[in-house]
Order: structure tokens, then C-alpha cells, then sequence
């Protein structure tokens, strides 16, 4: 089997950007420290130590005094972060659609994006009479709708909204028809 | 449809994150006391003396400038590989024979075209086309945006039965893969498709 042509997990973006920004940060400042020990040791020979003052009072302080173990704690969360974010495989954020290959296509590989199934969604409640609107979110097998009316006794319209959108996935030949939550808020008009 | 770096995003992450735990656990147990049963002498009231004396040694600052410029190319690297990539095809070279000459298309004349023809099917609002691959197996990556009350199998089938066979003849080989991302485009409010009377 080939490698899919979409990803369906997350590609760990956002944590990549963080933590390189916190590599180039700290290679600033260390850079800064080496460069300014250099400078005034006047020699490729010097001490880092030479240049901050604030390297020699580090000798000074104890294992077991607050900031160390600040420190010690921050380092241990943000390892357990990166590490999990590393790890963990990710909600999935496509949906498969059966579509057969025709005759000049060796493979036909068909997605929907979660998001695209939440406005579907809300697309199909926002059509129900009464309601005056519509919040969708979607995971890869569920969506759930929110929708709003200024209608007291609503169970009817919620019923409706629930057969609009179960009638509008039922018409896309999902790999696996997701299911359908509703809920609804009453709000005045 | 863009390609991300997500393989190296997570090693890069589980590497950094890996380090900073075992160095956070290290500084942990020294501080709170957990050392000595392994490490005589690591005991809480301690000084970081050992540590700052390595700082003080000589050629240290030349070696941070060192391991600093390091740090600053792996960072620009590692960010700059976040930038999506379309990867398209390098020029199709059509012709393999020298003596009739030798035709290249390129991969993004190829791709306008079949977006200008996914857009000639009456629901599709927006589309975008990559070709990836070579002129014998070319692979067609399609991103539409359809219409919300559009019928989406009759989307995927037109794709699948018309745009996908003029692309194949336009390149005188069956496409060896098509992936198509369907999106659904709410931009329009409810007020402007809409007549009130």
C-alpha cells in the first residue's frame, strides 16, 4: 500500500515553532554571554564567566533552594509536553469517502476535513425553520450542533434539525457515517 | 493538501522533550534530597559550584559561541521547514527521444488548467491543483470548495469521470493517484443568498 495522500494527524506545527524559538532565544543569549566574555577578556582564551557577574553567584546558590527547583520542575513539564506531543498520534482531522477509481485513475482517494463536516452541518440546521442559529463542531466520527431559538418549547425544532442533518450525511457516501448530536439553547429574539 | 514536516516536527520534539526530562529530573532529585541514594554527596545543600566551574574554565566562552551558532542554524533551520511545501512536479519532460527534440511542460501550467476546469462545474466555488510525480505516473492533488447545498457526490463523480480524464489525456497517461479535500464554503451570509419579500 502506498503512503496516503492526505495526512490525517496533526503535523505538531505549533509545538515545532515554540520550541525552535526557544532554541534560537537561548542561542541568543548564549551567544550574547560568549561574545561579551570574549570581549572583555580581550583573548580567544577567556572564561565564560568573565563577562556576567551573574555566573559566579550561581556557584553560590544551594540544590535546594526555590528557583533550582522551579527550574527543575519547569524543565520536567515542558519535557512531558514536548515528549507527549511528540508522541501521541493526534485527533484525527480527515474524514474518508468511498469513491471508486475510474479507468484512467490508478487511485481515487477522497477526504473530507472535520471542518468541512461542521459546516455542512451547520449549513443543513441553519435551513430548519425556527432556528435562528448554528454553532458545528466535528471530530472524525461525531459531530455535535449547538443551535439557538427563541422558541420556548423547542423538542420539535431539535427533532428537525437532527433528521435535516442526519438526511444531509446520509446523502455522502461517507466511509462511516458520523453521528449526530444536537442541542439546543433557547435565546430571545 | 500542501505537504508539512511533521515527521521531523516529532522527532525534533521528542528529542528536546527527552532532554529537558531527564535534565529536569536530574536537577529534581538533587534538589529535593532523592541523589545521595545513588550519588553520595549530591545532597540538597549542596552548592552548584561543579556546575559554574565548568563555565569558568578557559576557551569556554569561544566554545558557547560555538555550541550558540550551532543552536541559531538548527532553530532557522527547523523553523523554516514549517513553511507548507507544494512540492509539484519537476518539468514533465514528454519526449524522451533526442533526435525530435525534447518537450517539458511545467507541472503548474498543467495544474491551472485543471483548476480552470474544476471551476466549470457549476457547485465548485474554489479550487486548487498540484501535480506531483513524474510524466509516466503523475499524481493530482485537488482541493475544492463547493457550495454548501451542493451535491457532493455528484462533485466527486464529475471530478472523478470528467476532469480527472481530460487531465489524463492532456498528459497521454492514466494519473497514477488523485486525492481530492473537499471543503465547504460558508463566506456568503444568509442575507445575501437570500430574497426577502
Amino acid at each position: 500500500m502506498s503512503p496516503r495522500l492526505f495526512r490525517s494527524r496533526p503535523a505538531r506545527i505549533m509545538p515545532a515553532v515554540i520550541v525552535s524559538l526557544i532554541i534560537l532565544a537561548l542561542a541568543v543569549g548564549l551567544g550574547w554571554a560568549a561574545i561579551a566574555a570574549i570581549a572583555v577578556g580581550g583573548s580567544g582564551d577567556s572564561a565564560l564567566t568573565s563577562g556576567f557577574s551573574g555566573f559566579t553567584d550561581l556557584g553560590a546558590a544551594q540544590w535546594g533552594t526555590a528557583a533550582v527547583i522551579a527550574v527543575g520542575a519547569a524543565l520536567l513539564i515542558l519535557g512531558l509536553i514536548f515528549t507527549i506531543a511528540g508522541i501521541s498520534p493526534g485527533a484525527k482531522r480527515i474524514i474518508g469517502y468511498r469513491a471508486e477509481a475510474t479507468e484512467h485513475i490508478g487511485r481515487l482517494e477522497v477526504v473530507l476535513p472535520t471542518s468541512a463536516l461542521s459546516n455542512l452541518a451547520a449549513a443543513a440546521a441553519d435551513s430548519v425553520d425556527g432556528v435562528s442559529s448554528v454553532r458545528a463542531a466535528s471530530n472524525a466520527s461525531s459531530t455535535n450542533i449547538t443551535f439557538s431559538t427563541p422558541v420556548r418549547d423547542n423538542d420539535q425544532i431539535r427533532a428537525e434539525v437532527d433528521a435535516a442533518v442526519s438526511q444531509r450525511f446520509s446523502q455522502i457516501a461517507f466511509d462511516r457515517t458520523p453521528t449526530v448530536k444536537v442541542r439546543a439553547q433557547r435565546r430571545q429574539a | 493538501m500542501r505537504r508539512m514536516a511533521a515527521g521531523a516536527n516529532r522527532t525534533g520534539l521528542i528529542i528536546v522533550g527527552l532532554l529537558c526530562l531527564i535534565v529536569g529530573v536530574a536537577v529534581l532529585s538533587i534538589s529535593l534530597g532523592l541523589a545521595p541514594a545513588l550519588a553520595p554527596g549530591l545532597t540538597p545543600d549542596g552548592q552548584l559550584q561543579p556546575v559554574a566551574a565548568v563555565l569558568a574554565l578557559p576557551f569556554s566562552a569561544v566554545i558557547a559561541l560555538v555550541v550558540a551558532v550551532l543552536l541559531v542554524v538548527i532553530g532557522i533551520r527547523w523553523l523554516a521547514a514549517q513553511v507548507p511545501r507544494k512540492d509539484s512536479a519537476k518539468p514533465l519532460r514528454m519526449q524522451e527521444d533526442a533526435r525530435t527534440g525534447v518537450t517539458t511542460v511545467n507541472a503548474n501550467v498543467i495544474a491551472a488548467a485543471v483548476v480552470d476546469d474544476l471551476e466549470l462545474t457549476p457547485e465548485v466555488v474554489d479550487a486548487q491543483a498540484i501535480l506531483r510525480g513524474t510524466a509516466r505516473s503523475p499524481e493530482l492533488l485537488l482541493h475544492v470548495d463547493v457550495d454548501e447545498r451542493a451535491d457532493i457526490d455528484a462533485v466527486v463523480a464529475d471530478i472523478s469521470d470528467r476532469v480527472t480524464h481530460n487531465c489524463s489525456q492532456a498528459l497521454g497517461v492514466p494519473l497514477s493517484a488523485v486525492g481530492v479535500e473537499i471543503g465547504i464554503a460558508r463566506s456568503r451570509q444568509r442575507k445575501q443568498r437570500s430574497v426577502q419579500l
